[in-house]
């Protein structure tokens, strides 16, 4: 019989998407001051997951963590879902790219604000499509929020992966 | 839970002031956004703790894997409290917790008779929803 105390990938990306779920949630409870600045605390596990997962279980995880988050907030049938699920897949693959091309050239706060950056300019340009062009106008400020929140993230994952007993555990039986 | 959300809204002001407490203003806007929080977000609860016991099967891999993340959320939710200070411990805690779904298929209970209290918390939220959006709203 298999231990169940050995996760498994599959149990690793479900926990990973939990996770996301969670700190939306969290991230959901806390007000926001200004409605379109975000912390983006749910993406620490796809930060977390760039250098554990495949090409394939990391893109299931961003479309996982996409759909939990909309239910989470409500959004899931409506355009905000579209906005969000493009701006998650880009921001994946740029995040994604950017660890497997520069490797240990780029730290986890350069990638999780390149990452936010290229989320929010996917996000401005669809609001520019849905809502027209008075949409660029909020694009600064949601450039600038991106990158403090790019780079908050960063520091946190850092931290958290330095600290992560769960971690560690899941790599010593990944490897 | 519900009501630590509308305090939790409560706190940052916005809108009219329908009510003051001392230096403390409890505002239109804020608690109609707890409100609507706490009511999406007990639905929300409710869903993740039901939707692994639930005999709905979503075929292939990516529907076991939402069945399993819904199965780990629920164990999240669960337990003891975050405390925004200690973030990371506390959620590095409850990951070390987390059971595995194929080892514990009689792991997650059901909340004390949740089955019989799917239906009154599903109204409760609909008629909640259906308030905020059709009376409160509109004056």
């Amino acid at each position: 019989m298999k231990s169940t105390s050995y996760p498994t990938n599959r149990d690793f990306i479900a926990m990973l998407g939990a996770m996301a779920l969670f700190l939306s949630l969290i991230e959901y409870i806390i007000p926001k001051p200004i409605p379109f600045i975000k912390l983006g605390l749910a993406n620490l596990p796809v930060l977390i997951a760039l250098t554990r997962l495949k090409t394939k279980e990391y893109l299931l995880l961003i479309l996982v963590k996409s759909i939990g988050s909309a239910l989470i907030s409500g959004t899931i049938f409506s355009w905000i879902f579209l906005y969000s699920l493009s701006g998650s897949l880009v921001s994946g693959t740029v995040m994604y790219l950017l660890n497997r091309v520069l490797k240990n050239s780029v730290s986890m706060i350069g990638i999780s604000v390149s990452g936010a950056l290229s989320s929010n300019m996917v996000q401005i340009s669809v609001a520019v499509l849905i809502l027209g062009n008075g949409a660029k106008y909020i694009g600064v400020p949601i450039l600038i929020s991106g990158f403090i929140s790019g780079f908050l993230l960063g520091l946190f994952t850092n931290k958290f992966i330095e600290k992560s007993k769960w971690l560690r555990g899941i790599q010593s039986i990944q490897h | 839970m519900y009501f630590t959300v509308i305090a939790i809204n409560l706190v940052s002001p916005n809108g009219l002031v329908i009510l003051k407490i001392g230096s403390f203003s409890i505002t239109k806007d804020s608690l109609l956004k707890g409100i609507e929080k706490s009511s999406l977000l007990t639905g929300i609860l409710y869903l993740s703790k039901n939707i692994s016991l639930t005999k709905i099967k979503i075929p292939g891999n990516l529907g076991i894997i939402i069945r399993d993340t819904f199965h780990y959320f629920s164990q999240l939710t669960g337990g003891d409290r975050i405390r925004p200070q200690n973030l990371i411990e506390d959620l590095d805690n409850k990951l070390l917790e987390l059971k595995p779904f194929s080892s514990s298929d009689s792991l997650i209970k059901p909340l004390a008779g949740s089955s019989k209290m799917v239906l009154p918390v599903c109204t409760i939220v609909t008629i909640t929803m259906f308030t905020i959006d059709n009376i409160l709203l509109s004056t």
